[in-house]
């Protein structure tokens, strides 16, 4: 604890550590002014108004409706930056004390006394003993000896600060008259009084507002940072974007059509199947009823958009190998059946000797249908010569489930 | 701090922590205007892809159309044999009709042409194949009948279909 005394505005003692400061001040007995009219007037800002003082503070205290001006504050003690309290001297008598002996040190020594004014109130008067610069120790046991042998020692209290020395040789010194000094340190303002003045270390405070402050300055910044970031980020994708554009050249050849998908969506679709493949399936199947004399395939569209389309190819018949129509109705069969492409085979009119027959095909959806490569070696055999039956009816065939029992296995074009 | 005095460290202090306040605030701000600049830029982003991939399709296809297609105004026969790559084919090529057509402002010309003539089994297929690979004919039928002298695997192949015209720039023309 630190502490100073602080005597008509002069500092006579000061003791500096770590920690709380207290301030004892002991006015000069002339000093203390006393103002009936400001007993309301509380707050220092409103004191110093009215008793004309701004610059320093006023040190003050309201008893019995009266306030006591004792003084003013130092600037000194005013801009300690510790805790401070500034108390009267007497403020540590304890209750029932009439007279006290303050020693701080061998040239401090702060004497009060209780007495009763003309108004027959009870004032202590507090000084500071003015004592010689030699034998300072037997002049303040004197005084309190003095003292002790006028008034007794019931109501005396002697205390001794931060000296431990001093202490043994006072206590040694007043042991002849029954006196025992006491820490200053167990020393305690009396209950119920306020202190003249007060003001607090505000440091971490204000050193916690300052990280506070840091660290929203700081996020502000990274967010400002982020932001500005991603904005250029941003900036960089649109330049890119539109350079992507302007790079994009238009076909100028077709540039003045203004809906090209509507004139792509209006030109013909190819079927999605290879014209070989369906030629070279329609012509094995052919084979397999006589001579092939001719093929006619006509596309559409593409078929369909239920995914069943097929193509029907016309092909011509001579030399008809089955002469009765039940057979060629059963070789067709076998023909439907060992080729689960063909889906029908009809007879395009009338079919004897020879013909035309109508091969139904299932044409693939998908766009990425095998390209069939013809070997080389085939060739349109159009040499037979069996008999023919006449046949007025167009027979269709389909195909079933149980295929007929004497079907061939495969019967391939003539190489 | 330790020599500075209790008020000055205060007004030290408060100054510092309303100049960092201020900053933050200052800078929080700033950062709401990016921020708006951000929802900007992001819709104009937006806007900018879509007409990025607009003109990506419409350039494919212009492109395409390009391709699939005749110049109508400059187009002699043997530009069209080879627009069709048959220029060195020895099949015959006939034109049978010319058709027009109006889709949105466009004329199309749409033109009936057959291609005939003897040729090995194998081939017709292969010429068949490339022909629809290319698109650029839609062919309508295929025809092929045995050659009449019985030549070995030659016939009668007899191809129908459809190509199509645009007028073109010259300027631009590719194909």
């Amino acid at each position: 604890m630190s502490l100073y005394i602080l005597t008509r505005r002069t500092i006579t003692f000061r003791q500096e550590s770590s920690g709380e400061t207290t301030v004892l001040l002991v006015p000069g007995i002339d000093q203390v002014q006393v103002i009936k009219d400001m007993a309301g007037t509380n707050t220092l800002k409103e004191q110093g108004a009215k008793g004309g003082q701004r610059q320093l503070k006023q040190l003050s205290r309201v008893q019995a409706g009266q306030r006591y001006i004792y003084g003013y504050l130092p600037e000194e003690i005013a801009e300690l930056n510790t805790s401070v309290k500034v108390w009267l001297a007497e403020d540590f008598a304890p209750a029932g004390t009439q007279a006290f002996f303050f020693v701080f040190s061998d040239q401090v020594v702060l004497h009060g006394v209780r007495e009763q004014n003309d108004e027959g109130q009870m004032r202590w008067r507090t000084a500071q003993l003015v004592l010689p610069e030699k034998d300072t120790l037997s002049t303040i046991v004197n005084a309190i000896s003095d003292y002790a042998l006028t008034k007794g020692i019931d109501s005396l209290t002697v205390a001794v600060f931060n000296q431990l020395e001093l202490y043994r040789q006072l206590q040694e010194g007043l042991k002849t008259y029954g006196i025992s000094p006491v820490p200053f340190s167990k020393m305690h303002p009396v209950a119920g009084i306020r202190p003249l003045y007060r003001h607090y270390d505000y440091t971490i405070l204000y050193l916690a507002l300052a990280l506070f402050g840091i660290i929203i300055f700081a996020a502000s910044a990274f967010y400002l940072v982020y932001t500005y970031h991603k904005r250029n980020a941003l900036n960089d994708q649109i330049e890119e974007t539109q350079n992507r554009i302007r790079n994009i050249k238009l076909n100028q050849s077709v540039g003045s059509v203004q809906d090209p998908q509507a004139v792509l969506q209006s030109m013909g679709k190819p079927i999605h199947q290879m014209p070989s493949a369906i030629v070279e399936a329609a012509a094995t199947a052919a084979k397999q009823f006589g001579d092939l004399e001719n093929l006619t395939f006509a596309l559409g569209d593409g078929g369909d958009e239920s995914g069943n389309s097929t193509a029907d190819v016309t092909v011509g018949i001579s030399n008809m190998k089955d002469a009765l129509l039940l057979d060629q109705e059963e070789r067709a069969a076998q023909v439907v059946a060992q080729r689960p492409w063909v889906r029908v085979i009809k007879r395009g009119g009338e079919v004897g000797t020879s013909g035309n027959l109508v091969i139904s095909l299932q044409i693939d959806q998908a766009p990425s249908a095998t390209v069939a490569i013809p070997d080389e070696s085939y060739t349109v055999d159009a040499s037979s010569t069996e008999p023919a039956v006449p046949a007025s009816a167009t027979t269709v065939v389909t195909p079933t489930a149980e295929p007929a029992a004497e079907a061939s296995p495969t019967q391939e074009p003539t190489p | 701090m330790k020599g500075m005095k209790r008020s000055s460290f205060r007004n030290v202090m408060l100054v510092v922590l309303l100049v960092l306040i201020g900053g933050a605030v200052f800078l929080f701000f700033r950062c709401q205007g990016l921020e708006d600049q951000i929802i900007a830029r992001q819709g104009n982003l937006i806007r900018l892809k879509q007409e990025l991939e607009n003109a990506s399709r419409l350039n494919i296809a212009l492109t395409e159309l390009d391709q699939l297609t005749i110049n109508e105004q400059t187009a002699t026969q043997l530009d069209i044999l080879r627009h069709l790559g048959l220029q060195q084919s020895k099949l015959d090529f006939a034109i049978q009709s010319r058709d027009v057509r109006n889709i949105g402002g466009t004329s199309l010309y749409v033109y009936g042409v057959q291609v005939s003539g003897p040729i090995a089994y194998p081939a017709a297929l292969t010429l068949c194949d490339r022909l629809q690979s290319t698109n650029k004919i839609h062919i309508e039928s295929i025809q092929l009948q045995p050659d009449g002298q019985r030549r070995k695997n030659m016939v009668n192949f007899t191809l129908t279909g459809n190509i199509y015209g645009l007028v073109k720039n010259e300027a631009g023309a590719n194909g």
